[in-house]
Formats: structure tokens, sequence, C-alpha cells
């Protein structure tokens, strides 16, 4: 049998629909922690303890998407947009692969479970990790109804309704305005 | 069996268990294609006598090797960089780390960084920046406890900066640990209570927490096993070789389990009682073990109730009702820890408030609880404990274990 | 149990959903960006999903496939000269058996020199190099040698400690096909390395801990041996733990007297393991039923030493009618048996042991 018969090269299989998917719920994360930031005082509080100028990503490897969101000089909270490469990112939480992302963004694994398999490599330091977690959990019980939230925590909170209808209001319109 | 959605495990090191494990030494470093070991090691180690009987192993030719052996027990960068420039002016070949987590956890960086054309560590510091084959290096433990030797990861830290850095690699981990018993015949009996019941935390953890699976779990139980078999009887009797010998394959079996399964709340707090307050790290794991078991009883009452029979045998786990294995778990927890109270002479602790510093005055005192609770928050092993823990949970906790009071059931959350 | 103990495994397992989707990240881990593939011939879906796991990286990936009988030297000359003439820093092997061996022969001459080759297939004994990245994608039909230091080559078996994989990926995408009699026969070799370490006295803690999670995995997969896809994961896992069983003991003298009688009678190894494994279960029971049944008591979650024995006879039931060997004779007679036992070269109570065994299976 001839060499070329037997061999052949392939390009590596793009995957770009969960490409775009992920790109979205990564954007819409972004813009609904910053929200958060405004509207959820324990939001607030995690951010005010995190250093100055902080700042820290949620991406898929090798080359994105991912979202950035960090503090400015006023320690206001920010999306900082999906550019990866153009800005100092204190914190880096890297998702193994896009397939890994999908399963995280469309809930199919919570995100105590997305870590424990694996599934995110942490580049930066591990308490500001936890602190990052613990925002993106408080966004997404506002964000998700209940039945959803559920499956993404180990717990779900035992809030005062009215409060968390108007946060989740409120965190939707603004992460739709961006303000 | 439940077989886990998904799950990695490795355990790269070679491991060489004995009661002549060092006479290996010579041979293994022929193997390797090393002749020029630096041997790393510390103060405590040199004392009992332990790094003699290492050199008396090696070959007459290569008893007057490069020793490093003041790494101190707080050990940081500026140690790794120091012993780095005495590997490179001796025209050392490999490693040869004998002591605690420490002196491995120093022995790993200083290997990344010898190998690795880095002059700043913290080039690497992170998850896989390491990604060759590093100096052949061996590690021996000389407590029974830290299972360091087995762990795919590096903490070393920053003194100055006061800062802590992770490396993780799978290159990072020894290429052999010899496990002999002579290393850990003249182990105090405090420590030798406090680093078993620390490896036994280690067990019993990555039985029960989120990355549990099938090959960790048997490293578990069959570590808990041995623990539950030996680690009384040394206490009774300190110069028992099997026993001993036994003692440290279980350190190593837990060591596997708990660096392929991670850790849960028992290690979240005590990293945190370790750094607000001092208390050693073994100790910590010991008063804390039994409030992790009774706080995710709730979600892991079956996994809980199955480490019974390594700890009790056939006969009497078959007698305990289902629902009661669990409790019996925690309850003979308790007891273990009350009799290596009683051998030590009240110097294992049964509660935080008990623990006296160097000064003979109260370690911990109840307002530095908030701080422990807080910090404790920022421990990564937070997210593999089975139940949630936000700070008031973790203050419940804290403060339940510094008083010596069992958990309240009812004030633990159920998520 | 032995407490002088040297055991060395040192494979990196990944394992599950997913597991696939990770192999650029762990490739990468091991510095190796341009893997080139080794696969059997008819595996085009699973080669399809493996390089579409690659996803957004953009590496490029070789695929050398036809693999069909037995590995030849030309099949390592034609690895060696894609490989390295077009840059490949790593292979990944599909499957089990024949393909491992080759990929792991061949790695020798395409990552250090076919000089190199040379030299270790005239005597093993010459050390290696260290050799670029070799990792399995787990099949459902192996030989038990896949992630251990052999590789079967001219019909002769090489042992290097270079020659053990770094990795192996269990993913139910390359894992196709039913539970066909051949994979039974393959859960019997397995079967048969784990009852090997409870009947030899040479294991360790360390061989204990592994055997006691096979033992588990193998009889969750056989359980479920009619549910579609469940069995399927455990079962592809408990053959990578074989290999690291076998590299630490060679193969136990139960593993060791499948392959004699094998070679003897004419039958493959996995059906001598069907015919050997009721009565090794037998013996494994009298010599240490107690200690067997305490060990897997929580991994199977069963309450009792019996309920153990029952789920591993009901075990090896259910793989010899799978295979279609239920029952199986090989009429051996006496001077056969003595040549068998000296065949392997016992000693001690395995000895005794394996004479035992000689003398029911040929009454």
């Amino acid at each position: 049998m001839s060499n070329s018969f037997a061999f052949r090269g392939y390009p590596s299989g793009k995957k770009p629909f969960k490409k775009l998917l992920v790109a979205a719920m990564l954007w819409f994360f972004g813009r609904a922690i910053q929200a958060g930031a405004r509207v959820d005082k324990a939001i607030a509080k995690e951010f005010s303890d995190l250093p100055e100028g902080f700042s820290f990503s949620l991406e898929v490897i090798p080359d994105g998407p991912g979202m950035v969101v960090g503090k400015d000089k006023k320690g206001k909270v920010k999306f900082l947009g999906m550019n990866l490469h153009n800005q100092e990112i204190t914190l880096r939480m890297r998702i193994k692969n896009m397939s890994a992302a999908f399963l995280l963004f469309t809930l199919q694994e919570g995100n105590a479970i997305s870590a424990a398999r694996n599934r995110l490599i942490i580049d930066g330091d591990i308490g500001h990790a936890c602190a990052a977690i613990r925002v993106l959990e408080i966004v997404e019980v506002y964000l998700l109804p209940k039945v959803l939230a559920r499956l993404a925590l180990k717990r779900y909170p035992n809030w005062n309704i009215a409060n968390k209808i108007w946060g989740r209001i409120a965190i939707y319109v603004r992460a739709v305005a961006g303000v | 069996m439940n077989f886990p959605v998904y799950y990695e495990f490795f355990c790269g090191a070679r491991i060489i268990a004995g009661h002549d494990g060092l006479e290996r030494i010579p041979l293994l470093l022929e193997e390797l294609g090393v002749a020029n070991p630096i041997i790393l090691t510390d103060k405590g180690v040199v004392g009992a006598g332990l790094l003699a009987i290492v050199l008396a192993s090696l070959r007459s030719e290569m008893r007057d090797v490069t020793v490093f052996d003041d790494i101190p027990p707080d050990s940081d960068i500026l140690v790794v960089n120091r012993i780095a420039r005495e590997y490179k002016k001796n025209a050392c070949d490999s490693i040869i780390a004998v002591g605690g987590g420490s002196v491995i956890d120093t022995a790993k960086g200083v290997n990344a960084l010898v190998s690795e054309d880095e002059s700043d560590l913290f080039n690497l510091k992170g998850a896989g920046r390491i990604k060759r084959q590093l100096k052949p290096f061996i590690a021996m433990p000389t407590t029974s406890g830290t299972g360091s030797e087995a762990t795919l990861v590096a903490v070393v830290k920053d003194n100055e900066k006061k800062v802590k850095c992770i490396f993780t690699s799978v290159f990072l981990q020894p290429n052999i640990a010899i496990l002999d018993s002579r290393m850990t015949l003249t182990l105090p009996p405090a420590v030798t209570a406090a680093t078993g019941m620390d490896a036994l935390t280690h067990a019993m953890e990555a039985y029960y927490c989120l990355q549990k699976n099938p090959i960790s779990d048997s490293h578990a139980l069959l570590a808990v096993e041995l623990i539950s078999q030996n680690l009384l009887k040394i206490m009774e009797n300190p110069h028992d070789k099997e026993g001993r010998l036994n003692l440290a394959i279980a350190s190593n079996l837990a060591g596997i389990a708990f660096a392929n399964s991670m850790v849960g709340m028992v290690h979240t707090l005590g990293h945190s009682f370790g750094a607000v307050c001092g208390v050693p790290h073994g100790v910590c794991m010991a008063v804390l073990l039994p409030y992790g078991l009774e706080y995710n009883m709730h979600k892991k009452s079956k996994e809980i109730g199955q480490l019974l029979l390594p700890l009790v045998g056939v006969e009497e786990y078959q007698k305990t009702p289902f629902r009661l294995r669990g409790e019996r778990v925690v309850s003979i927890i308790r007891e273990m820890n009350s009799s290596l109270n009683k051998i030590t002479e009240g110097k294992h602790p049964l509660r935080f408030k008990d623990i006296l510093g160097r000064d003979g005055r109260q370690l911990i005192r109840e307002e530095d609880l908030a701080t422990v609770a807080k910090v404790a928050r920022n421990d990564g092993s937070i997210f593999m404990n089975p139940e949630e823990l936000n700070y008031e949970d973790l203050l419940m906790v804290a403060t339940a274990s510094f008083a010596g009071n069992p958990l309240d059931v009812k004030q633990i959350k159920k998520g | 149990m032995l407490v002088h103990s040297d055991f060395y495994a040192p494979v990196k397992i990944i394992a599950g959903e997913g597991a696939m989707d990770n192999i650029a990240v762990e490739l990468s881990s091991l510095d190796s960006c341009k893997p080139l593939v080794i696969a059997p011939s008819g595996t085009a879906t699973i080669i399809r999903d493996l390089v579409c796991a690659f996803g957004e990286t953009g590496m490029e990936i070789g695929v050398f496939s036809h693999v069909t009988g037995k590995p030849t030297l030309a099949d390592v000359k034609n690895i060696h000269e894609i490989y390295t003439s077009r840059g490949f820093d790593g292979i990944i092997a599909v499957g089990g058996g024949k393909v491992v061996h080759l990929a792991k022969i061949a790695n020798i001459a395409a990552s250090s020199s076919p000089e190199i080759l040379r030299q270790f297939l005239a005597d093993e004994k010459i050390p290696l190099p260290q050799l670029n990245p070799l990792v399995i994608l787990s099949g459902l039909i192996i030989d038990g040698y896949e992630c251990s230091k052999y590789a079967i080559f001219s019909d002769k078996r090489y042992e290097s400690p270079s020659l053990i994989p770094k990795m192996v990926i269990v993913d139910k995408y390359a894992l196709s096909g039913v539970f066909s009699p051949e994979v039974a026969l393959s859960s019997a070799l397995v079967m048969i390395c784990a009852l090997d370490d409870y009947l030899t006295e040479k294991h360790s803690f360390f061989s204990r801990a592994y055997t006691n999670s096979l033992f588990g995995l193998l009889i969750a997969a056989v359980d479920k041996a009619r549910k579609p896809g469940k069995w399927k994961l455990p079962l592809a896992n408990s053959l990578s733990l074989t290999g690291f069983l076998l590299s630490n003991n060679g193969g136990g003298w139960g593993y060791q007297l499948a392959q004699a009688l094998a070679a003897k009678k004419e039958k493959s190894t996995g059906e001598c393991a069907c015919a050997l494994l009721p009565h090794l279960l037998e013996l494994a029971f009298e010599r240490c039923g107690e200690e067997m049944g305490r060990m897997l008591m929580p991994i199977l979650d069963v309450d009792s030493v019996d309920e153990v024995k029952a789920v591993l006879l009901a075990t090896y039931h259910k793989i010899a009618q799978e295979a279609g060997v239920e029952g199986i004779n090989l009429s051996i007679n006496n001077s056969e048996g003595e040549e068998m036992i000296a065949s392997i070269m016992l000693e001690g109570s395995a000895k005794a042991d394996c004479s035992r065994l000689m003398v029911r299976l040929s009454s």
C-alpha cells in the first residue's frame, strides 16, 4: 500500500455554531456582570474587595471567544469587551475547548460540576477566581429562572422574591442597554 | 459503581516502598542516568539523623554530594532561587528531596527552575506551563501525611510580596517516591498523630467530594483501612516498623486519591486556620474532619457511610443499620482524636480553643474566627465540597470547631 | 500483603463526556502540537470526530490509516518517513492491540532514530531516550498490553518504560460497536488480570488499589452489557487499567497460563481465560474471599462478602455467555498440564495452586 493512500492530512474541524452561541452568551454575561455590580450589593462588595485595576476574563482555549470584566481607576465595574489581546488581564479563566464552553453556557453543566470535571484552567490568583465565580453565580440567579439556575448552583439562595424580580428586570434592562 | 460523567486520573511517580527502600537509590540513579544529585532537606530531618541514613545508602564515591539542608518551614521563592544557584554551581544533574511538604514543594520549584530555561520561576506559574520532562527527581517523604510526593502541584510563596504562586503540571511530580520505614520511625507522637489524621482527611474527602472517581475511590478506601489499622497501633508502639511503613503507604495512597479527586471544606477551613492563626496543617485537619463529614452528611450519606467498612471491618459494618453508618463514621473519628489526645497527653488537640502557641498562650482567639471564615471563602477547595459554603456557613463551622461542639444539624442549610 | 513494592503506571487517564474534546489542550501540555494519528481501517467515523475535536486550534492532523495485519517493519518505515518529513511531534493510536503495538515501535524510530530502533530490537536492554508523546484513543477490543510497558513486534514481546503511553483517552465517540463476543473475550482477559492480583503473593497495596477499581469498572460494564451506551465507558476504562497491572507484574500466573494454553490449543487467550476463570474464582474465594469481599463491598455497593462472590460469579457467566464459550473445555491431559506449569516457571504457592487447577481442568 502506498504512502499516499494510507496517509491524509486534515485541518482541525471548526465548530461555528457552538462558537457563535458561546460568544453571544459571553457578551451578554459580560454586560450582565457590569449591570449586576450596579444593582446587587453582594456583587458590588465582591468587586470592592478585589484589588484596584483588577480584571478577569472568561475565555475559550485556544483563541476565544472570551469576555473581560474589570474595575476602572474609580473602582467602577465595567465590561471591557471581547478582545483578549490588547489589554492586561489579572485573572484568566480559560475553558478547555468549545464543546466544554457550550455545555457550561447551555447549563448542561453547572459551575461547580464544570470545575469538578476539570473544564476550566485558572491562570491567576485562586482567591480572585473564587470571587469571580461567586459573582458569576449571583448573576446566574438573576438572569435565569429558578428551575435552570438550580442546575448551575449547589444551593439556590433564599432571597426575597420581590428584590430578586426587581433586580432581574434591572439587570436585564441595563445589560441590553449596556449601562 | 457510579461511573462519573467525566474524570481524569494520573499518578506518574514510580513508588518504591520497603524497609530498605533507600538502598535502591544508587541503582535508581544509575537507571535515571545521573550521578551528581543535590540533596534537599531541612534542619529537622538532619537533627533526627535521617540525612545520615540517606547518605549512607549512597555509593562511597557519591558521599560528598551537594546537600542543602536549610529549607525553612515557610519556604519561598528566595530559597528556591538560592538552591537553584547551588545546583548550577555544583553542576548537579538531579534532585533528591528528603522531608515533609515544604521540602518537597520547594524541590518541585527548584526542579522547574533548573530544568526550564527561565530566570524567574514565576514566569512558569499557572496550569500547564511546564510541558517537558524535568530533571530526575526522587522524593522521600519523612512524614506520613502531606502526600505531596503524589501531587502535580507546587506552591511557592513570595514572602516579601505576600503572594502564593501555584504551579501545576504532570511533570512536577517526582519521578520516584521512596517510602522507607526508617524515614518516619523517629517522628514525635504529636506529629505522627496530626500527619496521620491529615492523610485520613485526604482519603475521606477524596471519597465524598465532587471529583471522586473509580480509581481515586479504591486508593482512598485502602488508605482509610491502613490508617485505621495502624495509626493508634503506632502511637502505642512507635518503633513498629511494619506499622510505620503501612502508614507511609497509606499516606501515599491518600495523596494519590486527593491529587486526582481534590478535597473539600476540611481543607477550605483548615488552610484558613493555618494562614490566619498559624495552626499546623495536620492539626487543623484532625480537628475539622468530623465537621466536614457532618456538614456534608445530608448530601453524601451513602459515601460517608461506606467509609465505615474500612474503619471497622465487615462484621461491625453489617451490624450497623444503613442510616446510622455515616454518623458512626463521625463518632469513630472523634474517638480516634480523643485517643490520640490521651496518648499525646493533650498535645493532639480536640478543638481549636485548646491550641497553644510557642509562648504558651492560646493561639486562636474567638474574634479571629470571622477572619478565618472570610479568608476561607477564597480557598480553591471550596468548589469541590458537595454542599455550598458561604460566609455564615463557614463561620458556623469555625465557631463549633473552636468550642469543640458537634454541628447543630438544624443550622446546616441544605441545597 | 507485600509491603516491599515497586509500582509504576504513569499514564494519564482522561475519560468520559468530552474527553476527546480535551485532546488538543492535553497534547499541548505535553508539548505536542502536530499529531499523527495511527488508525486501523474502518475507523473513518472515529477519525472524523477526532479531527473535529481539535476544533478551533488550527492544528494540522495527519492520519495514517488502513493498518490491517500484524505490524511490520515496512509499516514502521512508512510511519517514520511521514512523521519526520512532515514534522509531526506526537502520535495518537486509535483502538487497541496491533495498532498500539505498531504505534509504540514506530514512535521509537520516529522520535529518536531508526538506528536506535534497530539497536532496541536487537537488545531491548539499551536505554531509550525520552520519546515524543504517544496517546491512545481507547477502543473496546484489546489484548491488555496497550497501557503497559510492553510492545509485541514480530511475535516477540519487547519491554521498556519508554513504551508506556503518556495518556489514554476514553470517549464514547471512539467506542463503536456492540458487546460482541470479541469484546466479551477482552473482558475475560481483564477479569483474569484482576484475579491474578489477588492470587499472587507479589502484589502491593498499589496494584491492589488499581485491581479493585478494575473489578468495579468491569462488573459495572458487564452488568449493563445489554443496555446500549451504558457499558462502553466503564469497560474501556477497565481495559486501560489492565495494562497498569501487566506492566507491574508481567502478567500474573492466570494470565500467563491463559497465554500458554492459547498457544498450545490454538485458541485465543480470551477463550482460554474464559475456561480458567471459574476455577480461578473458586481458588480466589478459598484463598482470600474475605479480603476480596471487604475490598469490593463499597465499590460494588453491596452489603456482604457473599454478595460480592455472587456478583463476581454472575459477571463471569455473563462474559462466557456473551463470548459464546460457556462451559468451554480445553481437554488437557496430565502431561500437557505439567508442561504448561513448567513453561510459566512458577514457584511456591502459585505453583501449588496452578497444579491443583490443572488437575481440575484435566479431570
